[in-house]
């Protein structure tokens, strides 16, 4: 039965009434894909062929979101340099970079996967003038990969959205497939890389959609989702289905020009301008201190911390405290921590930096006893663990008993194992108080009440 | 405290014990071959031997050198600490000398031997002028050492699952790699037989064509234990020549080797005393007298089980770290090379390990091995025993048979297990599933060109079934890949089937992963309040989600097992070759369809009948190669179709065990069915058929070799002690069905008349 099919089919194949999939491709070989975009696309002659390319010019002046793209323009290198943390940055020439974005055939990288869409972005005069490499057929993928080639060996600059990980490497495996030298930029820039330095406390997400969403005034009606796009390509070349490629390449040309102004946006905020948010303020602090520019870093600090948001607030005010104790301003660090101590957080930091201080600076071992008690009953009733370093329950268990040790060596018993009211104010020793210049510990007895009384967990 | 030779005189002269003993067969000693160190290797090299105290070499290791340094493709055959890794260390590294551009690739079936077989090569290179670098490269390696293995590793260690799913597709990043490498090390050949091996040819098919591209052609070095056909498996995976080396040129001392089989305790049944409890006393009685010695089990379980008991009988003082330990998967690797050291400085007495410690990890050189159980394989058992030997003083070697048919066989009929290996490890790259599988990962490596043949195949047929599956694209005479999944991940290398029923215990508070069958064994060994015995402990199976291929079980503790009625229909579709004098004979592709209606539940021990039930599950279906006898009337004169029936039944239980001593199969992937009358061809008929779809290769194999395979069940069946045919023979039917041991016998006499 099953082989009197088999040659049934046969028969017809040969009569040609039955195609395969192999001669449905070979007949779309001659395909339309010229007529996609009328007047936009057009053919170039490459030592490698012939290739199609489309392209786009965006006057300066054209809104994407709500900036224009002629602010990058504006954007310099002393500005970038912090959020990129690269201070190769500092020549940085808007006019000199080229921006990059693809699709492909698949997320999941090797060698069999095809950028069939490389979009690319830079600005010429008076406009922003956007191509898109399109592969018609597989075999036309070295022309278009030479013609890339040389357009992109003329920008010393590459920015990129994720092009780190994903569209360089990609584009590289291909050129280095098709016998051709890399594409190796001077400076790559990827802007995922700043964005999540950025906005890693305001946003869930940093992806690209999330980003144009809360920053740049963006929202795409229409769109498609990059899971899909594999399939539309596919669709093409197997079919010559042409109706949702234009949504893929109206996908490529967002993507790009949103990188345009995601790049303003970032350079401002570098710049210390346009800060909507007490975590931008946190974050360029720290980019601050680990580029060595400290007051500048702990005058964004400061800022961030005072600002109303709790948890926020708190980060920034650990980070400030920080920053003082490496610079050995211990009065200002120890008030800070007391603060947060005193507003009942349930982060554990501040409570061990403070432990930490009495036992080898002050050498107050009572207050540190305290402290890392109170810190353990916490760690008890948290969610989740943490599993290392100082904060974690092991270590904590290991100070307590060496602080219960040098207490007992100070004669200091600790009757009832710390079950009893403590004296919080006792807790404080006179020195640091009058150490202190400026700010005595703001402490009021009412919040203090609820830190006696309490059962340690396990003393 | 005794030497082993007065030891061995006590065991000689006792009764109880010699009776139990089928063989004491004493290997001679010999004193070895040697050769002196070749000129042409790098003088830097032959220095760092000098230093480690080696002035010569075997004779086989410098047949090696030459042979590789050659140019030829090499397949070296040595036993167990017979220098092996110098093969291909010494040719491989001096050649890196001359040229550090070269590259190699070393494969090794598992991660413990790769970790040790690098610490070797650094220190063979630490003290060399040219730095050589090597790395394993495996799922545990560090990613952030990663990018500069890819970049300057000299020699990278790895495993053919890495290869295949982390390498190859990823390519252009070891493009140092591939554009210079100049060797293949593959060692443990032999392990890749059957389904495994069948993958790893198509692999090593995939890597060939990536080095073609990058303009390298490398040779192969590979190494195996003994079997039948070395030469032959290792053109079966490279699909070139090879130069066979297997002249063993190492020295060795006396082996004394025992086939122990424990005492009958039920006849009829033919159980004999548990080898487990006959290995706590021998392993006992050499520990007591502290000689060095490791036990070898089936199982993890069994590990745990005998280190209690020998414990038990060399007790420790308090605080005083046992003497003894256990080895197995699932130690920690601190643990392991704690364990491994201790053997080798001999602070450690007896060890106590599963299969894990069978391969090349330097443990040092014992005095005792005892295997409790057959391994399953000849040359499994010469490994494991090879763990004992030493340059000088005699070994001991002890083999303790289960019932099992298998074990039975070989206690019984040493010649096989002395003589020349009759195993022969099979593998049939063109298994039409695993090469599509592995066309698709060759073809999203690179594209295929119209009409480019994969190794030495012609896929024309494959790539134009993946392009009407779309997931290949053909353009100006290429295949290219064209679809959005990876198709390497898909594929696992060790599995049988791409589908398989993922069994979870569901007894804790979190649900946890013990084993996995095969789909077309699932309905048979999974079904609902099916038993499922794993690691000793037994579980039922609450639930069965077919369509989601997963099993949910909880651990029991009950008095019985369950055995499903299989009805197994199978219809031949294709022939590939045929003879018919009197008995009729073919081989070729066969369709199977096998349904689960019921189960039983039998008590242990008494084997009654306890209960039943019903199996509601879809039956399964698969097509892959048999091979098949038929019997003419004629020849069966004087056989009552009972008796043809019950001897039929007789060799479906029998012949798939035996088999195994031949083809070196796992008994669960060759099995067998039989008709009175066949659907297909109207005669009496016996089907051994591949337990996977497509076929491993067996059936060819079975179909020119039959007749040693009948010898050896003529023999299973008269060296059997049984009267009618027990479990470890034919098999048994009890309740009143006929005896089968004389008319599975009569069948034999007909075939191989």
């Amino acid at each position: 039965m099953k082989r009197d099919i088999k040659s049934r089919l046969e028969l017809f194949r040969v009569s040609g009434e039955l195609k395969s999939g192999r001669q449905l491709a070979e007949e779309l070989e001659h395909d339309q894909s010229d007529h996609l975009f009328p007047g936009e696309g057009r053919e170039a002659e490459t030592a490698f062929g012939r290739c199609y390319m489309r392209e786009l010019k965006f006057p300066l002046e054209h809104r994407h979101g709500d900036r224009m793209l002629g602010g990058i323009l504006h954007c310099c290198g002393s500005n970038l340099a912090l959020p990129t943390r690269n201070s190769n940055l500092e020549s940085f020439d808007p006019c000199k970079a080229l921006f990059l974005d693809i699709e492909t055939t698949g997320l999941a990288g090797g060698t069999g996967t095809w950028a069939f869409l490389i979009g690319v972005g830079r600005v010429e005069q008076d406009f922003f003038l956007l191509r898109q490499y399109f592969l018609r057929r597989p075999a036309e993928e070295r022309a278009i990969l030479n013609h890339f080639s040389s357009l992109a060996a003329a920008f010393p600059t590459l920015i990129t959205f994720n092009g780190k990980l994903f569209d360089l490497p990609l584009i590289q495996t291909r050129q280095l497939l098709s016998g051709f030298k890399q594409t190796e930029p001077d400076l790559h820039l990827d802007l995922l890389h700043c964005a999540r330095l950025l906005w890693k406390n305001r946003l869930q997400s940093r992806s690209l959609r999330s980003l144009e969403e809360s920053l740049l005034g963006l929202s795409r009606y229409d769109d498609i989702s990059g899971a899909e796009i594999p399939t539309v390509y596919f669709d093409f070349l197997r079919r010559g289905k042409t109706d949702q490629l234009k949504i893929v390449f109206r996908h490529n040309v967002l993507d790009i020009l949103s990188m345009v102004t995601l790049l303003e946006r970032i350079a401002l905020l570098g710049g210390g301008n346009c800060i909507e948010h007490p975590a931008e303020a946190l974050a360029l602090g720290r980019l601050c201190l680990s580029a060595g520019r400290t007051a500048e870093g702990l005058s964004y600090l400061k800022k961030a911390a005072t600002k109303n948001s709790a948890s926020l607030s708190v980060e920034a005010s650990l980070e400030l405290a920080r920053c003082l104790k490496r610079e050995g301003s211990w009065p200002e660090a120890v008030s800070i921590w007391q603060q947060i101590v005193a507003n009942e957080t349930a982060n554990l930091t501040a409570y061990v930096e403070l432990a930490k201080f009495y036992e080898h600076r002050a050498r107050d071992y009572r207050p540190a006893f305290e402290l890392t008690t109170r810190a353990l009953e916490l760690s008890g009733k948290a969610r989740n663990q943490i599993s290392g370093g100082e904060l974690s329950q092991v270590a904590l268990h290991h100070r307590l008993k060496r602080l219960k040790s040098k207490l007992r060596k100070t004669g200091d018993q600790i009757t009832g194992s710390a079950l009893d009211p403590v004296d919080f104010n006792r807790a404080l020793p006179a020195k640091v108080i009058t150490n202190s210049s400026s700010s005595a510990p703001e402490l009021s007895s009412g919040r203090l009440s609820g830190l006696n009384g309490e059962p340690a967990a396990d003393a | 405290m005794k030497e082993l030779a007065e030891f061995l005189k006590e065991w000689r002269e006792d009764p109880a014990f010699m009776k139990n003993v089928t063989r004491w067969e004493v290997i001679p000693e010999s004193e070895g071959r040697f050769t002196p160190i070749p000129e042409y290797l790098d003088p830097s090299l032959v220095k760092a031997l000098n230093e480690r105290g080696i002035d010569q070499l075997y004779s086989h290791q410098a047949e090696a050198i030459e042979a590789v340094t050659a140019g030829e493709n090499t397949v070296i055959v040595t036993p167990t600490a017979s220098g092996k890794t110098l093969c291909y260390n010494l040719p491989v590294v001096s050649s890196m000398i001359k040229d550090p551009t070269s590259r190699a690739l070393y494969l090794f079936p598992t991660k413990a031997l790769s970790q040790d077989q690098v610490a070797e090569l650094r220190d063979l290179t630490a003290g060399l002028e040219t730095a050589l670098t090597t790395y394993t490269y495996d799922g545990d390696t560090e990613p952030g050492l990663r990018q500069l293995i890819r970049r300057s590793g000299h020699i990278v260690v790895t495993n053919p699952d890495m290869l295949h799913s982390g390498i190859l597709p990823h390519h252009t990043r070891w493009t140092q790699l591939f554009h210079n490498l100049k060797f293949i090390v593959i060692d443990e050949m032999h392990q890749y037989r059957g389904v495994f091996g069948c993958h790893v040819a198509n692999v090593i098919r995939r890597l060939k064509r990536i080095c073609n591209f990058y303009g390298s052609d490398p040779r192969f070095i590979l190494c195996s234990a003994t079997i039948a056909n070395p030469g032959e498996l290792a053109e079966i995976l490279i699909e070139d020549q090879v130069k066979v080396i297997a002249e063993n040129g190492s020295p060795r001392a006396e082996k004394h080797f025992i086939l122990y089989n424990p005492p009958l305790v039920n006849p009829d049944l033919g159980i004999r005393r548990s080898s487990l409890l006959e290995t706590r006393q021998l392993a006992g009685a050499l520990l007591a007298e502290n000689i060095q010695t490791i036990v070898f089990t089936r199982s993890r379980i069994a590990v745990e089980v005998l280190l209690t008991y020998l414990r038990q009988l060399k007790k420790t003082r308090p605080g005083e770290e046992s003497a003894i330990r256990g080895y197995r998967g699932g130690y920690l690797p601190h643990e392991r090379r704690a364990i491994e050291s201790g053997l080798r400085s001999g602070i450690i007495r007896g060890v106590v390990c599963t299969n894990a410690l069978e391969l090349g990890i330097d443990i040092g050189d014992l005095e005792a091995s005892i295997m409790t159980g057959y391994p399953g394989t000849i040359a499994s058992a010469w490994q494991q025993a090879g763990r004992a030997g030493r340059r000088s003083g005699e070994s001991l070697a002890v083999l303790v048979a289960n019932s099992e048919p298998l074990n039975q066989f070989i206690v019984t009929n040493p010649d096989y297990f002395f003589g020349r290996s009759p195993e022969r490890a099979v593998a049939d790259p063109d298994n039409p599933v695993i090469l599509t599988n592995h066309v698709r990962c060759a073809a999203f490596e690179l594209p295929f060109r119209d009409s480019a043949p994969f190794g030495k195949i012609d896929v024309t047929e494959v790539l134009n079934f993946l392009v009407e599956d779309n997931a290949l694209y053909f353009s100006d005479g290429c295949y290219h890949w064209m679809d959005d999944t990876y198709p390497a991940e898909e594929i696992s290398l060790r599995s049988a089937a791409r589908e398989n029923v993922v069994i979870t215990d569901i007894n804790g508070p979190t649900p946890k992963t013990i084993g996995e069958v095969d789909r077309f064994s699932a309905p048979m060994l999974v079904h609902e309040e099916a038993i499922y015995i794993h690691g000793g402990r037994q579980y039922q199976v609450e639930r069965l989600d077919f369509d989601e291929k997963k099993a949910f079980v909880r651990q029991v503790d009950v008095d019985y097992f369950t055995d499903a009625n299989l009805n197994v229909n199978l219809k031949e579709l294709d022939i590939f070759a045929e003879s018919s004098d009197d008995l009729y004979c073919a081989y070729g592709d066969v369709h199977l369809n096998a349904l689960v209606s019921m189960f039983k539940k039998i008590r242990f021990n008494t084997h009654e009948n306890v209960g039943s039930g019903p199996v509601k599950l879809p039956d399964t279906e698969m097509t892959t190669t048999a091979f098949w006898l038929g019997f003419s009337a004629a020849m069966l004169e004087g056989m009552s179709p009972a008796e043809v029936q019950s001897g039929l039944l007789g060799l479906v239980n029998l012949v798939p065990q035996v088999a195994s001593l031949f083809l070196m199969n796992d008994p669960r992937d060759l099995r067998a069915v039989s008709y009175v009358k066949s659907p297909s061809n109207g005669l009496p008929t016996l089907y051994l058929y591949d337990n996977f779809p497509g076929g491993v290769g067996y059936s060819a194999i079975l179909f020119s070799d039959y007749r040693n395979i009948f010898k050896a069940a003529r023999e299973a069946i008269i060296s059997c002690r049984c009267y009618e045919g027990c479990p470890s023979c034919v098999g048994t039917m009890g309740n009143g069905h006929e005896a089968q041991k004389k008319p599975a016998l009569r069948l034999i006499e007909v075939i191989l008349r």
